[in-house]
Formats: structure tokens, sequence, C-alpha cells
């Protein structure tokens, strides 16, 4: 659909072999360009906040195209520990409503999330 | 010119696809034998690929107050009679361990004062499930399997004398490389096909669909090629789901108990259970909703205006736990919630996991072909068996597996000529000097499907003479697509996704065609013959690849499910 990438928070993840949203896209839509993310195709995207949530730099955000909602609100998403906080963002970047909900069986708390561990190798 | 660089590795179990089944059987063969290799390819990334990418909101297969044999009939009866009883019964006998190992994944599932999971329906219970996938996907890797990210299998490699199958070939996307991978055994975990019809919405929002996008049937195609039989892809599945942003409607339904109503305000799926006496089948809650449309009496909604303002919360809650995007337009405007949510069809989808196409199994979910094995929603025979019904498949693959293994040392010989012939098959598009993108086959593909054989504009509903059309245009179709070419490896994932599609799609229609019946309302119509016929048509329609045609055939309800041709058309 539409993912928003926030060109002035992405870094492109630095030294790092693949971007974040590079790694996990489910559907391989991500590649980096002049040190930034960029999204091959659009319209392959099928809304599901993997790159979202998995952004260090909270750069993406997805919107809905203008033909399904006139809006052009924004969600974006962080994980906390044990939860994940959802913010919901207007076209002015006016959050309108933000909801944390719990993951993991523990109770979430409202801490930032540990930078995730590096993916074991095989 | 694509420069060939060959991988080569070897395995004891080879899990194709880290979805919902494919982890779950890695967890239970590194529990059960510690000391087995087993190697995951998985086409995209472990943590979030497959249906469970977004989360889930519920366990729909959790059999809190009724047993497995009542789990049996409710399947078989909403089924219209038609399913594997076997493999749900075994489904069924297994189903609430599963959820209790969801649970020690550490998958939050609410329970109330006296410690019983909450229930959403009769077989449903409440789950915060937005990190099920990167759970599921760390307990895979701490129990010691290998997985390869990106790294797509294209196809199944049989052993020098052609019948058992020994291995595969992939490539990986990051390393360019082609990779044959030989195995003792291989479990097929890659799910259905979504992409075969035409979206519900057009340019940007295209692949906003009900079933994960990115499976494209690789496993069905790569089983069929090998010469696998197939089962009742004629039972499509299509999806109730909410209009444009294609979410659930059982989190609206069953989640806020609010009820279906058409334009006018009426609750026809109400009244239309009252008239009948009984609960609408799923096929019919769709069916019922496209007539009040025929009728000029929709659009159809789940009307929410009687949620106060913390239910309307708790609402876009469980949407966040699975289908997030929906939420951008519950709350379009804050000060005023949406009172009424439409509902549509989705585009239909070969699946094994809500409808019954797939592989054709046994109970130890082994398909026809040896070595090979089938779990999940690329199975066949078994619907509604949910992510719990999946996990149970992938038990039973598993515990097979090693029983056979312990047993049998497989010879993985495969002829270095096969291995060539099957490398060269899969960089083709690659190589290909062609003049046509996948784009343009796989719109041409869903144009011809959707028009020809009961795409969702066309209510679902096809004929005789319509599908002998699609035939012949996919024929056309398989034949031009030798011409797509491919830069790179993304490329030639999506090269082959559609490839894949244009042959689920053929094999489609041939069944569509000889199931001269209309039992499943929208899952499979035929206009041609509106009735259920019992007579001729209490069979499974199974087909196989045989001398590079599609042969298509009966198989009786009972075991031993002897086969019968079809009558000539």
């Amino acid at each position: 659909m539409t993912v928003h990438i926030n060109t002035r928070l992405c870094n492109g993840c630095g030294s790092r072999a693949e971007g974040c949203c590079e790694e996990m896209c489910p559907g391989d839509l991500f590649y980096r360009k002049n040190g930034k993310a960029c999204l091959r195709e659009p319209s392959d995207c099928w809304d599901c906040f993997a790159c979202v949530k998995v952004c260090p730099r909270a750069a993406l955000s997805i919107e809905l195209p203008f033909q399904i909602s006139e809006a052009k609100h924004r969600l974006a998403a962080r994980l906390k520990k044990n939860g994940i906080e959802w913010n919901l963002v207007d076209r002015r970047g006016t959050v309108i409503a933000t909801y944390i909900i719990q993951n993991k069986r523990e109770a979430p708390s409202s801490e930032p999330n540990k930078q995730p561990k590096k993916e074991k190798q095989p | 010119m694509h420069q060939d660089t060959i991988e080569e590795t070897k395995t004891d179990l080879l899990i194709i696809g880290g979805g919902t089944a494919g982890c779950m059987a890695g967890i239970f063969a590194k529990t059960k034998k510690p000391d087995l290799d087993v190697l995951i390819a998985e086409k995209a990334h472990i943590n979030r690929s497959g249906c469970l990418a977004m989360g889930l909101n519920a366990v729909n297969a959790h059999l809190a107050d009724t047993s497995p044999e009542e789990y049996v009939d409710y399947v078989v009866g909403d089924n219209y009679d038609i399913a594997r009883t076997d493999l749900i019964r075994s489904i069924g006998e297994r189903l609430n361990r599963m959820t209790a190992m969801i649970d020690d994944l550490g998958v939050p599932l609410p329970r109330d004062e006296n410690g019983s999971y909450i229930a959403r329906s009769p077989r449903s219970i409440v789950m915060l499930g937005e990190h099920i996938k990167p759970l599921l996907a760390r307990a895979a890797l701490d129990k010691g399997c290998r997985v390869v990210n990106r790294m797509p299998v294209y196809r199944l490699l049989l052993d020098s004398s052609g019948t058992r199958v020994c291995g595969a070939v992939a490539y990986n996307i990051r390393t360019g490389k082609t990779v044959v991978i030989r195995a003792r055994a291989v479990l097929i975990c890659t799910g259905g096909a979504s992409g075969i019809y035409r979206p519900s919405n057009p340019g940007l929002a295209r692949t906003k669909t009900w079933y994960c996008p990115y499976n494209a049937g690789a496993g069905l195609a790569m089983g069929f090629r090998a010469g696998a039989e197939m089962t009742s892809f004629e039972m499509r599945f299509v999806a109730l789901r909410t209009k444009d942003v294609i979410a659930p409607t059982g989190t609206l339904v069953l989640g806020t108990r609010m009820p279906q109503c058409n334009a006018r305000g009426e609750p026809y799926i109400k009244n239309k259970q009252a008239m009948l006496g009984r609960k609408l089948t799923t096929c019919e809650r769709l069916y019922f909703t496209i007539e009040e449309h025929r009728k000029g009496t929709g659009p159809c909604y789940v009307d929410v205006s009687s949620l106060d303002a913390e239910q309307y919360t708790g609402l876009v809650k469980n949407y966040l736990n699975m289908a997030p995007s929906i939420t951008l337009h519950l709350l379009e405007n804050p000060a005023k919630p949406h009172t009424h949510i439409e509902v549509c069809g989705s585009e239909p989808y070969i699946n094994g996991g809500h409808g019954m196409a797939g592989f054709w199994i046994d109970e130890s979910r082994r398909t026809t072909l040896p070595g090979l094995y089938a779990a999940g929603d690329v199975a066949g025979g078994a619907p509604k068996k949910y992510i719990t019904g999946c996990f149970a498949e992938a038990e039973m693959a598993v515990e097979d597996i090693l029983e056979t293994l312990s047993k049998e040392n497989p010879d993985l010989d495969i002829s270095p000529e096969s291995v060539s012939r099957t490398v060269s098959e899969i960089v083709a598009p690659l190589n290909s000097e062609g003049d046509i993108t996948f784009t343009e086959a796989e719109d041409r593909l869903q144009k011809i499907m959707e028009e020809y054989a009961g795409g969702s504009t066309q209510n679902y509903a096809t004929s005789r003479d319509k599908l002998l059309l699609a035939r012949t245009y996919l024929t056309d179709l398989s034949d031009r697509s030798q011409d797509i070419s491919a830069a790179g490896g993304h490329e030639l994932m999506r090269a082959h996704d559609t490839l894949d599609r244009i042959l689920l799609a053929r094999i489609l229609v041939e069944h569509m065609l000889a199931r001269r019946e209309t039992r499943w309302p929208c899952y499979h119509t035929r206009l041609d013959y509106p009735m259920r016929n019992d007579l001729e048509y209490s069979v499974f329609i199974n087909s196989r690849m045989s001398d590079d045609t599609i042969e298509v055939f009966k198989r009786s309800l009972e075991p031993p499910f002897a086969e019968m041709p079809l009558e000539a058309s």
C-alpha cells in the first residue's frame, strides 16, 4: 500500500549489511539508495507493518491511498518491552490517538525496547 | 547472460517455508530429536513471513466446550458433506494441545476470573497475537533449526529412479546463488495461493488482499510439477471482509456481537437463519450478502452504531493486533466514528487452511510422492484447521518423518543431468530476452480468471463455455509466459510467483470444469449446473500431472478413496 518514509529520520541503518526494513519486509520491497530506504514497488505492499515495527528510528509509517481514505492519516508503531505502541497521526503531524497493547505474556512497560538482537546466522 | 553460481547443501529434514506450519514443524522436530539437522528454507524473513506477518487476534480452532467429534461434524457439515473426516479428526484431537503451545511461546491469551480462555465463539478464543510470528521464529531458532532467509525454493528434486523426493533447488536472493539442497525428508509448508484473481482494489491498493500476497502457491506448483496429487482446487475460498481495507469481519461480528445488516437496516443474516431454522454455513454468509446486492438492498454493513466509546476503542485495539490499517479508516474522524462498516467478498483463493484445496495427503501428512510431506494451508482435505490445525499437521508430519528416518536411510542419489536441468529451468527468466514483465503476465492472468472463472465482479459464478475460454486463454498465456524476463533475484522471485500462479489457475479451471454441480455457493457456482448433485458429485475432484497434461479424476469420500474416472463431457 503506501509506506511513508521520513527521509530526515531514516539513516539507512548505517553500516548494517541490510537496512532493518529491507531485512524484514515479507515482500522484499525495500532497497537502499544514497543511504536511505526506498520502496521498490509501493503497490506490492500488503500493509503488514513489519517494516514500521522494526525501524529503529521510527522513520516509517503507513497511510491509506487516497482512493480509500481522503484523510491521509498515518499509522506508526514502536515496539516496547512486552508491548507495542501505536500512534495515529493526522496529515499535519498531530498525534490524534495512541494505544499501547501487550504483545508478550509479561505485562507491557512504556520503556523503549532494546535494540533488536542480531539475528542468529545459520 | 546470467552466470550460474551453484551452492550445495545437505540436511536430514528440509522444511520449505518458515510460516505457521513450517516454524512449528522445526520446533517439533528439534524437540523430539535434537541431533536431527533441520533446514528451514524461507522465502522472506522468518520473523515476519507468511500469513502471520501482521499478527492474529484469535485462535479460531480451539475446542473449549466441544469435543473433537463435534468439531468433525461441524466442519463436514459446513463443507456440505465433502471433506476428509480422517484428517479433520486427527486435527481435532490435537487442537487444544496446540493452543497450549501458543501459550508456551509467550503469546498472551487472556483468561477470565476462573482461569479459562476468553471465548469469542464456540470454537474461537481471544489472543493478543501481534507478536506471534516473531515469537514462533525465535522458538524455532532457539531449538537449533538452521534458517536461511530470502531463499525461495522453486523446484523439487527426485532421486535417479524418479520416484522419491530427495531434495529441492532454491535461489538465494541476497547471494545470487542457486542452492541445491539434498534432504532425507522434505516437508512443504508454503501455504495457499493468492493473486490468481483480480484484487478488490486497483492501483496503489491492489495488494490489499485478505490472504498473504506473497503466498503464490509455490509449494503447490512444485509438488504438481513433480507429480503429486492435488485435491479440491474447485472449492475456492472467498473471505467476507470489510470493504476497501479488507480487514476481518470476525473481529466485528464475533468480537463485538454487532448485527450484520443490509442497506435498509434489516439484519439479513439473522432473518435468514430464523427462516431456515439453522445457522448459516460460512459460504452462505457470503452468498446471502451477495444476494442482498442482487435484490437491490445492498450494500451490507456491520452496524456498530450501538458501541460506546470504550467498546469502539476495544474494537480498534483488536484490529491493531491483526489488520492495523483498518484503524486508519475507523478513525478517519475521531470525533465522529463510523457507525456502519461495509462488508464485501474478497477475491477467491486456493487455500487448505480455511478451504480444502491442496495436496492430497494421508493421515501422516504424506503426499502421494514418497519422501514428500505437506502441512498447513498447502495441505488439502481438512478445511477450517486455522493456526492450531496447521500446528497439529506439522506435528503429525514430523512424527512420521522421524519414524521413517529411524528405519530407512534414503539414497540421495540425484542424477547430475536432472540437477542441471532443474537449475537452468529456475534461472531461465534471468537469461530470457523475452519481452514481457511479470506484472504484465499477472495482470493478464487476473483478467482471464476474473472474467471467465468466476471472479468477484461475476458474483463468483461461471459456466462451462466461459471456463473453456479460460482454459484456452490460460494455455496461450502459459506458452507466452516463457518470455517473462527478470533482472536480479527479486524479479526472479516475482517471475516464479507469476509462473506458479498461471499453472495453479490452469489446474483450478480443470477442477471447476470437472465439478458439474453447485455445492458451495460462491466458492464454486456453476450457472449451467445450479443444483447440488449428490448422485454424481459426492466425491473429491483430484488432479495430477500426467505426460505434461493435467489429469482430473474423482475419488470416493471414504477410505480407501477409490479412484474413478470423470464422465465424458
